[in-house]
């Protein structure tokens, strides 16, 4: 069982994210902005792996894994991107390996392939 | 000129000179090896074929990934598949589009990929040379991009 910081903010998805971690016993913590994930962190930063959606409805996730990397770096990221921002999606993977992030799942994605990289992290 | 005008003139001139030394290497890199029969968008298809799940392997999402339509996407598989480096099969959940494939001569010629000899010159940077030169990457392309909205 793992601790997991969820940032994204498509009400759908953290819906289908809580149900999809309740099944593995995974302890899931949700965010639905960059703000709320920087509050959560800075109020318990215990995570096993953080689990961010790039393009966010106040602005891209990088604030978010220059944090990450700065202050928390063995934590793993999972950064789930669609595209649609401003920036073409080969440009915000770069991006976001550059700044650690140890794997990009593209939506839509299947569940398998969430826990299979959940695992492989967590 | 004033001093202040000399000085920008100057910084200016010394950016040109960074960017000469920026395009050399990556012109020069790519103009060794076997890149010369493969396009920096071609090899970026390529790329993507070998990462991705193989249900995203269409036109469409790897015109997405790059930011481009689909017609000059479809150019570019078309060179690569008369080259024998990708194929496609039809889509089974989806008549429309067919699904690409990246072909064992698709596979070989990534290993010749450009992009590696770059990443490896920049591996042997110190690391905080490193960690400084992809912050100021991170900002140059970020910046870019704000700017050209």
């Amino acid at each position: 069982m793992a601790r997991i910081l969820l940032i994204e903010d498509d009400p759908a998805i953290r819906k289908f994210m809580a149900r999809l971690l309740a099944t593995q016993a995974h302890d899931m913590i949700e965010a639905g902005s960059i703000e709320t994930g920087i509050a959560l962190l800075n109020e318990d930063p215990h995570f096993d792996l953080a689990i961010v959606d790039f393009w966010l409805g106040d602005g891209d996730a990088i604030s978010l894994l220059d944090r990450i990397q700065d202050d928390f770096p063995q934590m793993p990221v999972i950064l789930v991107t669609g595209g649609g921002g401003h920036l073409p999606m080969e440009t915000t993977m770069a991006l976001a390996e550059m700044r650690g992030v140890r794997q990009v799942i593209q939506k839509p994605f299947r569940a398998a392939q969430m826990l299979d990289a959940i695992s492989a992290l967590s | 000129m004033s001093e202040n005008e000399k000085t920008s003139q100057n910084c200016l001139k010394s950016d040109i000179a960074a960017a000469v030394l920026i395009e050399q290497i990556v012109r020069g890199t790519y103009s060794s090896l076997r890149s010369t029969d493969i396009q920096p968008l071609q090899w970026s298809i390529l790329r993507y074929l070998a990462r991705t799940q193989v249900e995203l392997c269409t036109v469409q999402y790897v015109a997405r990934f790059l930011g481009l339509t689909t017609a000059p996407v479809s150019r570019a598989l078309q060179t690569l598949s008369k080259r024998g480096m990708v194929e496609s099969q039809p889509n089974p959940d989806d008549a429309r589009s067919n699904l690409l494939f990246l072909t064992i001569e698709g596979r070989l010629a990534l290993d010749g990929d450009p992009i590696i000899l770059i990443a490896k010159r920049l591996n042997m940077l110190p690391d905080d040379q490193r960690a400084t030169f992809k912050r100021a990457l991170q900002t140059l392309v970020i910046t870019r991009n704000e700017k050209d909205l």
